[in-house]
């Protein structure tokens, strides 16, 4: 989400997905997490969990990051449910990237427009969110300003990797 | 939460043209009422003849836009028919790459529609048609000396093609323009010919996957090809097989990529492998859910390839540093390329002082390392097997010579190696074979005398030394010891398909090329075994001259004595073995027939090995066969190469055996049906029991030889 926020602040036509099965958030302990159904909005997650221990959800950082991230949008969406179409897709987790290379396949590529995905491995933490939200505001920018994508990608994404040698990329085109 | 994001358009300070403004009109009036797309296109269709490329480039990507809407059959259709003629004036006219990209993306999205209009139609408009195949044609032309962005939209359309013109499904309640395929056209058509189709639908497909074995092949054309291929895999079965063997012999990192540096380069390996192992873990996970006989047949190949994938990776990966940590601190990245170098972790190359184990002459590691002090004694010997293999495959053949090195160098300096075969009275100085053996079975045991700096010989030397100065006994003694580890280490792991995988990962192609055995499975060591004593140990002259005598004879014979001991331990679960080796020596004995030789003819003359160990084997099988046993006794007889007569006259034996007659009878019984070489002895056998007057066995015997030789039944009736 913090990715979502910048590229939506320097004016990019923005959405955001998750590809788990739920909003899983860090709990009280490692084998209780906090278990939400994608679509519940971050208002109620975030009421919730100041109800539950505001306290800990506090000192943790969830309830800050829900509180920016209801400023962003009402809801969390999950990646394999909408139908919406776009020309890049980043993903921050080789997971993530893994999934959506895969949705597409099993999509069966119906609506036959190109897409670029690119993988920018990012560790999720508060700090490393933000470095590698800047890193991916750096590339849409090079991506925005190449004139032929297909054929300049992959200096612009080697040029990337040389520039955040700890923000490591993949990348592949595949067709909604 | 995982933060996943994506961008949509990412233009956004262009002013607003006219086409812009029509363009955005049309898909606004397109979203909120899909009837009226047709009427909106009208004003829309004028601006794609201007002169302007950023004006025919917008409305271009408008038109994609437009088809990637919910649009229905009808509309789609229409808007169809009116675009072609346009889209191939676009094509011919505009030598931009941006507007022909966005004219093939909307050829690919209206194909379908195209497709089923013509073949369904009850006039087919063939005009229409032949606008369709000229503006594929141009596609075609278009793709072979294209830029990636050209190549990107063009193997899309290809796929489209393919998929209109393969097998496809024929439920009607599935008719929508994803599942247009051949059989959407009738038998009768007036000029669609459904072979043509079919063919033309083939060769594109063999056009796409070949795509990835181009010349300056990119990584975002080589991903396009790779997801368009599997998503045909998923959506059309009937090209699973020919996509998925092109896929599968793919290498990403020998293939000529167009890359401005080396890093380039890497990167785009990195990118296609990845496409790769996505693709084909999508299509094995389709496959272990579909009943598809088509998919779920391509399992294996797939899981093999993974596989290799999966160590390869594993064998880049223990070559890199660990990514985590602190990279500018120079200490810690100097620790690790230590660990990394491998041959910095052995310690010394002189044993400690005091008496020493066979373990601590291999022992390379040091002696504080808590490694030292595991007992891998206790590790089940499967874990030890696959522990080894996974170490070998990964440790460089420099880290292994430098070890090897060092253990020599160590026993070198402990034995006079000169004195070692003959100094055996004391049985502690020298390696012999006897302390060889029991190194095996218990390391600690077994003390090594102190060093003696004297009597470090060089290397190779001492390796010279170490394989002259065996006698004929010891070396045969060696020989024997590794054929009896070879068995037994075969019969101690029970579960043979950990076996087989862990020889797998181990790549014995090169020895399964000597022994012609596709694969490494529980009987290729028989396979092995056979071929040392029936020929890989034979030599002919050798063997005429020593009578019997020779060393080579001597491991030939101590070789088949074991086989006949493994075999006859369990016969009833070991008949593959004994079939595998009674074959190749069989065949050994065939190749040495020497035609200038003066021969009796005799079976056991012209055949001495395999006569005398089949002989052996067929005593035993006519000993220990119960009367439940006609399945194997019948494998047993059908499968060995040959037959002598005493074999088949010691069938008799079962035959008058009261419990066990009716098998004996049938086993003959099948001699005479199937086996013509044996007929004649099988039925002498028959005819010995007939006229043995046996009452148990009398009626069978007599209709046999009713059928076969009627003049004994007639003589004896008389």
């Amino acid at each position: 989400m913090e990715a979502h926020k910048v590229l939506k602040e320097a004016g990019f036509n923005v959405s955001s997905f998750g590809t788990g099965s739920a909003v899983r958030l860090p709990g009280p302990s490692i084998d209780r997490p906090n278990i939400y159904e994608f679509g519940t909005p971050y208002d109620s997650i975030y009421n919730d969990l100041a109800e539950k221990d505001a306290k800990l959800y506090q000192a943790n950082g969830l309830l800050p990051m829900l509180d920016r991230n209801r400023s962003i949008k009402t809801a969390p969406q999950r990646w394999q449910d909408h139908n919406m179409a776009f020309d890049i897709v980043f993903t921050c987790e080789e997971r993530c990237f893994d999934a959506v290379c895969e949705d597409l396949v099993n999509r069966g590529e119906q609506l036959n427009l190109p897409v670029h995905i690119i993988n920018v491995e990012i560790k999720d933490n508060p700090e490393e969110a933000a470095v590698g939200a800047q890193g991916i505001l750096d590339l849409a920018k090079s991506i925005a300003t190449t004139s032929n994508l297909d054929e300049s990608i992959i200096s612009v994404l080697n040029e990337f990797e040389k520039k955040h040698p700890r923000l490591p990329v993949l990348h592949a085109v595949s067709f909604f | 939460m995982s933060d996943q994001e994506e961008t949509g358009a990412l233009t956004s300070s262009v002013s607003q043209s006219e086409s812009k403004q029509a363009a955005a009109d049309l898909l606004r009036a397109v979203k909120e009422d899909p009837g009226s797309a047709l009427k909106a296109l009208q004003g829309l269709v004028p601006l794609l003849s201007r002169a302007d490329i950023s004006d025919k480039s917008v409305v271009a990507k408008t038109l994609v836009d437009v088809f990637a809407c919910e649009l229905t059959r009808s509309a789609r259709t229409a808007l169809a028919v009116n675009l072609l003629e346009p889209l191939k004036s676009l094509l011919d006219d505009c030598a931009d790459d941006d507007v022909r990209k966005s004219v093939i993306i909307v050829v690919s999205q209206l194909y379908p529609c195209i497709f089923r209009k013509v073949a369904r139609a009850p006039r087919p408009d063939s005009a229409l048609w032949d606008l369709m195949e000229t503006i594929k044609t141009k596609v075609w032309s278009l793709w072979t000396d294209g830029s990636d962005r050209i190549k990107i939209a063009a193997i899309k359309l290809a796929q489209r093609v393919v998929m209109a013109q393969s097998e496809g499904l024929t439920d009607p309640r599935m008719d929508d323009d994803h599942q247009v395929n051949i059989h959407t056209v009738p038998s009768d058509h007036p000029f669609l010919r459904k072979f043509q189709l079919e063919a033309e639908g083939s060769a594109l497909l063999d056009r796409i996957v070949s795509s990835l074995e181009e010349p300056e092949l990119s990584s975002p054309f080589g991903t396009a090809v790779i997801y368009t291929s599997v998503c045909l895999i998923r959506s059309r079965p009937s090209t699973a097989n020919s996509v998925l063997n092109r896929l599968l012999e793919f290498r990403p990192h020998q293939a000529d990529l167009r890359a401005a540096s080396h890093t380039e380069n890497q990167l785009q390996v990195r990118f296609l492998e990845k496409a790769v192992k996505i693709s084909l873990n999508s299509v094995l996970r389709a496959a272990t859910r579909s009943t598809d006989s088509r998919l779920t047949s391509l399992t294996p190949k797939i899981q093999r390839y993974l596989q290799d994938f999966m160590s390869r990776s594993a064998k880049l990966d223990s070559r890199k540093r660990p990514l985590d940590g602190d990279f500018d601190d120079p200490a810690a990245k100097r620790s690790r390329q230590n660990i990394d170098g491998g041959s910095d972790s052995i310690t010394s190359l002189t044993m400690p002082p005091g008496p020493a184990s066979y373990s601590d002459l291999f022992t390379l590691i040091d002696s504080n390392d808590p490694l030292s002090s595991f007992d891998a004694t206790s590790l089940p010997l499967h874990v030890a097997i696959g522990m080894i293999s996974a170490g070998l495959q990964h440790a460089s053949p420099d880290q292994v010579q430098s070890a090897l090195g060092a253990v020599f160098q160590r026993f070198s300096s402990l034995v006079p190696l000169k004195s070692a075969p003959t100094d055996k009275a004391s049985g502690k100085t020298g390696i012999n074979s006897e302390e060889k053996r029991e190194r095996d079975e218990d390391e600690d045991a077994d003390a090594l005398p102190a060093a003696d700096a004297d009597n470090v010989i060089n290397a190779a030397k001492q390796a010279e030394l170490l394989a002259t100065d065996l006698s004929e006994d010891d070396r045969l003694k060696i020989f024997t010891d590794a054929i009896d580890r070879l068995i037994e280490s075969s019969s101690a792991v029970d579960d043979l398909n950990m076996f087989v995988n862990s020889n797998k990962a181990l790549n014995f192609s090169g020895l399964s090329n000597h022994v012609a055995a596709a694969d490494w499975n529980k009987n290729s060591w028989v396979l092995l075994l056979a071929r040392i004593c029936s020929r890989g140990l034979a030599d002919s002259a050798a063997e005429e001259d020593s009578q019997g005598g020779s060393l080579g004879e001597k491991m030939r014979e101590e070789v088949r004595s074991r086989l006949k001991e493994y075999v006859v331990a369990d016969f009833r679960n070991r008949l593959d073995a004994a079939i595998i080796w009674m074959n190749e020596e069989w065949y050994g004995d065939f190749i040495k027939i020497n035609p200038k030789k003066k021969s009796t003819g005799e079976f056991a003359d012209t055949m001495p090995n395999y006569a005398k160990w089949a002989s052996i084997l067929f005593e035993n099988v006519v000993l220990y066969c119960d009367s439940s046993d006609d399945r194997f006794l019948l494998r047993w007889l059908s499968e060995i190469p040959q037959l002598s007569t005493e074999m088949i006259h010691s069938l008799r034996t079962i035959c008058v055996d009261p419990d066990r007659s009716r098998l004996g009878l049938r086993s003959l019984k099948f001699l005479i049906a199937l086996r013509p070489p044996a007929r004649d002895d099988a039925l002498d056998v028959v005819e010995q029991i007939y006229k043995s007057d046996d009452e148990m066995t009398h009626n069978e015997t007599k209709e046999l030889l009713k059928q076969y030789r009627p003049s004994i039944v007639k003589e004896e009736s008389n």
